[in-house]
This record gives C-alpha cells, sequence and structure tokens, in this order.
C-alpha cells in the first residue's frame, strides 16, 4: 500500500476524530500511542468512530476487530486494505 | 404503502430526543412520535398569561444535576454533550448560588463545591468525621456505570450507609436530597442509584440553562431537524403491531395512520404498554404535585437565599405516598432567581422567576377524582403552599404576580406514565430489553434518573441496539400481509 494511500486514511481518522471531539488539538497525537488514554475516549466515542466509518466510508469493523482501533497506526494499517479509495 | 422505518421512537421527551439524535447519526431512517404537540416530556415548557404579560412555564425543571465545566467530558453531562454532538455553550449553564437540606433538628448547606458541604456534616457530626472521609474515598473509588454495578439486583441504600455512619440523623440528611431527586420507591431507594444521584447532586453539582428547559430543548430538536428525522407530533400510539414471529413491527397512532418500523423505542414506560395485561395488580408510583408562583427575581432574591431548599418538618424523612392528596412532611422548595449567571445585566432586573413547591402526591386520587373535588383539592394545595410561604417569608405573598399548579393528573396527561409517576416505576427495565422483541424501553424505566440520567438513556440503548445488535427482520405485520 502507498504511503499516499495511508496519508489518506490517516487524515480520514482524524477529520473523524475531530468532529467527535471537537475541542481536542490532534497535531500533537502519537501515532503509535493509545487514542484512549491521549484524547481521554471512551468506549461510547470509540462506537462513534465506527459508526462515522460504517455511514461516511462504508467500511464494517466488527466487534471482534476493535482494538486493531486501538491507535492512530492501527487504525491506518487496518483500515487501509478495508477502504476503496479510487 | 405505509411508510417504513428502522427505526420508531416513541416520546419526545429528553430520552426520545437524544435516542432519535443518535439513531439518526447512524444514518437510520427515524420517525418520533410525541402526543403533545410540544417536546419536553416530563421537563417541558409553556406559556400563559399573567397580569398583560406572557410568561413563560418550565413545567418540571427544578435544577439541572449532573453539573460539569466545558473540559469534564468524561462526567455524565460531559458524554452527553459529546454524543449528541452539541456544544457546551448552547446550554449556557448557571450554577447555584447555595442549597439548603434543614430538619427541625438541624440544617445543612451546600453548593456545587462538594468540600463545603461535607465540612458542615463534619461540624454538625464530629464524631462522624473520619467515617465522612471514608464515604468520601469509597466514591471516589466507585462506578456507578460500570456494568457490574448498574445491573447488580436491588441493595437498600439505607442498609449500605449504616456500614459507614452509626448516627441515624446523618444518614437522612444524606439520603433526603437523592429520594426527592429520584426514588421511584418509598422511604428507601437503590445503592447504586443513591451513589449516581448523590454525585449528580453534591459532587457535580446543580446548574439551570439561562433560558430554562427550552435551552436543552432547542439544540436538540435543532439536531433532529439537521438529521433529517421525521416528527409526527400530536398524535399517540394507540397499539403495537406484531408480525408473525411475535416480533413488534410497527405502530398504530390516534390520528388513523399506521408507521411500520423495524425497532421501537419506547419512554413512555413498561406500565402505559397497552400490552401490560395486569393493569390493575401495577403499583401506585411516586409522584408530586407542584405550585409555581412567579415573582419578580429582584423580590425573590430579596427574601430567599437559597437555590433549593430540602425541607423535613418532622423528625425523620418520610418519602411516602401519602394517603391524603398531598404529603405535609417534607417539601421541595426551588428558586429559579438563585443562579449564577455569567453575563448577567443589570436590565434583567424586572425579569420573572419562579418560586416553586414539590410535595409527594397520592397520584391515585388526582387521577381518578371527579372535576369539582380535583379543583376543590387544587385550591386547598394552592392555600397550603401560600400559608408556608406567609410563615417563611413575611411580606412575599404581595410580591406574587401570577400562579400555577400541575398534579399527577397533569403528569399523566402530557407524558402517558402510569399513575404520573415521575420516577418510573419500581422495577427497572437495565438493559432496556422489553418481553417484545425489538421493543426497547427508554427513559425512566430503563436508565439513571434525570435530565441528564434521560438523555444517557436514550443514547446507550440506541448505541446497544440501534447500532451493535443487528436485527435485519424484515416481515410485514400478520395484519397488513
Amino acid at each position: 500500500m502507498s504511503l499516499e494511500t495511508q496519508e489518506k486514511v490517516k487524515s480520514i481518522v482524524l477529520n473523524i476524530i475531530s468532529d467527535i471531539a471537537p475541542d481536542e488539538d490532534l497535531s500533537h497525537l502519537d501515532a503509535t500511542k493509545g487514542l484512549r488514554d491521549q484524547l481521554a475516549l471512551d468506549s461510547m466515542d470509540f462506537l462513534d468512530i465506527v459508526m462515522e466509518l460504517r455511514r461516511r466510508h462504508k467500511v464494517e469493523v466488527p466487534a471482534e476487530d476493535y482494538p486493531h482501533l486501538a491507535t492512530l497506526a492501527g487504525c491506518v494499517e487496518y483500515l487501509t486494505p478495508k477502504m476503496n479509495l479510487q | 404503502m405505509d411508510p417504513r422505518y428502522d427505526a420508531i421512537v416513541v416520546g419526545a421527551g429528553f430520552s426520545g430526543l437524544s435516542c432519535a439524535v443518535r439513531l439518526g447519526m447512524m444514518g437510520k431512517k427515524v420517525i418520533l412520535i410525541e402526543k403533545h404537540k410540544i417536546f419536553g416530556g416530563l421537563n417541558s415548557y409553556y406559556t400563559r398569561k399573567v397580569d398583560d404579560r406572557k410568561v413563560l412555564f418550565d413545567s418540571g425543571l427544578h435544577a439541572l444535576t449532573n453539573f460539569c465545566g466545558p473540559k469534564d467530558r468524561h462526567l455524565p453531562l460531559g458524554k452527553v454533550i459529546r454524543q449528541l454532538r452539541l456544544s457546551y455553550n448552547d446550554f449556557k449553564l448557571c450554577p447555584q448560588k447555595e442549597s439548603k437540606i434543614s430538619f427541625p433538628w438541624g440544617s445543612f448547606r451546600f453548593n456545587n463545591d462538594s468540600q463545603f458541604f461535607f465540612q458542615n456534616l463534619k461540624n454538625f457530626f464530629p464524631n462522624e468525621m473520619n467515617n465522612i472521609d471514608q464515604f468520601c474515598e469509597f466514591l471516589k473509588s466507585y462506578d456507578e456505570f460500570s456494568q457490574e454495578n448498574f445491573k447488580a439486583p436491588f441493595i437498600d441504600a439505607r442498609d449500605e450507609l449504616r456500614k459507614f455512619f452509626t448516627e441515624s440523623r446523618l444518614i437522612d440528611v444524606l439520603l433526603v436530597a437523592p429520594l426527592c431527586y429520584g426514588s421511584a420507591r418509598e422511604m428507601t431507594l437503590d445503592w447504586n442509584l443513591f451513589i449516581c444521584l448523590f454525585r449528580s447532586i453534591f459532587i457535580e453539582g446543580l446548574s439551570r440553562p439561562k433560558a430554562g428547559i427550552q435551552g436543552i430543548l432547542r439544540p436538540l430538536t435543532e439536531k433532529l431537524v439537521d438529521l433529517n428525522i421525521t416528527i409526527e407530533t400530536g398524535a399517540a400510539v394507540t397499539k403495537y403491531l406484531f408480525n408473525s414471529a411475535g416480533a413488534v413491527c410497527g405502530a398504530q397512532l390516534s390520528n388513523q395512520k399506521t408507521i411500520l418500523g423495524e425497532q421501537v423505542y419506547c419512554s413512555s414506560g413498561i406500565a402505559s404498554l397497552s400490552l401490560v395485561e395486569d393493569q390493575k395488580n401495577l403499583e401506585d408510583p411516586i409522584t408530586f404535585v407542584e405550585v409555581c408562583l412567579v415573582i419578580s427575581k429582584k423580590d425573590l432574591q430579596s427574601y430567599i437565599p437559597w437555590t433549593l431548599h430540602f425541607e423535613t418538618l418532622g423528625d425523620q424523612v418520610q418519602y411516602k405516598i401519602p394517603t391524603d392528596p398531598f404529603d405535609q412532611n417534607l417539601l421541595i422548595w426551588s428558586c429559579s432567581a438563585n443562579y449564577l449567571d455569567p453575563d448577567e445585566n443589570k436590565g434583567d432586573e424586572e425579569e420573572v422567576s419562579f418560586l416553586k413547591l414539590s410535595l409527594l402526591a397520592n397520584g391515585n386520587f388526582w387521577i381518578k377524582t371527579e372535576a369539582e373535588t380535583y379543583q376543590q383539592q387544587k385550591n386547598e394545595l394552592l392555600s397550603y403552599a401560600m400559608k408556608l410561604i406567609d410563615e417563611r417569608f413575611p411580606g412575599l405573598k404581595e410580591k406574587i404576580i401570577g400562579h400555577d399548579a400541575f398534579t399527577p393528573r397533569t403528569i399523566k396527561k402530557y407524558t402517558g406514565h402510569h399513575g404520573g409517576a415521575v420516577y418510573g416505576g419500581r422495577e427497572k427495565w437495565k438493559d432496556g430489553i422489553s418481553p417484545w422483541k425489538n421493543l426497547y424501553i427508554i427513559g425512566a424505566d430503563q436508565g439513571p434518573p434525570g435530565i441528564v440520567g434521560s438523555m444517557l438513556s436514550g443514547i446507550t440503548m440506541a448505541n446497544q441496539y440501534g447500532f451493535i445488535s443487528t436485527t435485519t427482520s424484515s416481515e410485514l405485520p400478520n395484519e397488513l400481509s
């Protein structure tokens, strides 16, 4: 997968997070560290990320795959093959 | 062809509104049904002409519990704001000044700084000082929303408090406000519910939206419109429809419309469902009468120093359904003039405020009595309120501009709640699953109490069953196929 695609997926995820938590500063986010701790996201917010992925990008994330979304890097790795970015 | 929806939400109170908004955010086709013309359910508003001006009354709101700051997203109100994607500033919350709990033998002040309250308790009960500290430590470590605690079977809060404290008077001080603001049982309440309420009142604290209940209703309603949610007002559900598998698949409305839907989220209470066969054996619920007096803000502030006052006239708390039409032991006072408004300007002095008095009521009496006795009792209620006011605040009676009162009959009419229930039935449906497939319970019979609790109820049930669950039944109802 190309770097460009990965960047696209990253910005998709960041866009969703900024809609869910509009008052958070995302510029200092460490991609390898847990989103939950860095942004004080709880399980309800997590559901919102999954919800928006489904609604906006038609990507289904089954509950057993939620751990893949724990970090920004994890999101990119997991979601890139699932997204149709052509 | 009758219209078909992914979800039918019954009742546009705070749980129904929040539920509909969440389901709409998930991209579902949602219809919200409200039998009244105005939203809010138990916490609504109406206008009445008082003298020559139109006065806007809030029908339920005393104070909003669960106060939080703009950054407190981990607290219940913060979560609600975030889940509904509202802006904290939309609500324009004005924190309380100071409230009071009183007994003939002592009185206790509290505000939104819980340390102030705990210190007042320690001063009065010096022998309980360490126990109070231990109770505070316990509160810090306890999570009332964890699955384990939230779904635990009933535990008597009085019994649990006796494990912390030896003075029964202290236990009464701690219990009175949580009882009045959320107990569907007499004399006591569930331990987890107690902690939930205690935290929402004393630790998080009280506030009031500057615009009253409309301050919360308006941003929620705007969301509904943004999400293209269909709204049907002035129509009540007369009957639910079932498919051949016995699952709920729609509703018939009083305006003769038939609405089909995959799921139903119902906030009118489990007892209101015509599906409940044993209507006669339903318990009498906890309910209230309320007298609302319109007085200028300036006058109210000069007579009354507190925001809320939980006043017990006997030595002990008597939180019981009275045999008389209304109770005369426990007075719940609320004064809307005593909130701190950050951008208050002097011009507001002409503004009207409300002094409310709520009393436990005998719902059965108020609902079943004939029109004449009803009016007579309403008048007696008003003269009782006037007598109390005259005793406590000589001169204030002359400043009253107008008044109104509601009774359990009013509550039943506008909410559909059995017996005019304010806090739902004694038994809760904590997982929201009703005995009927595809029908979920939201609101007072499901979740935590209060306006914020109701909103959380609608949100969590929508998350749980609108998103996580995968009901795909698309059968047509028996009678219609």
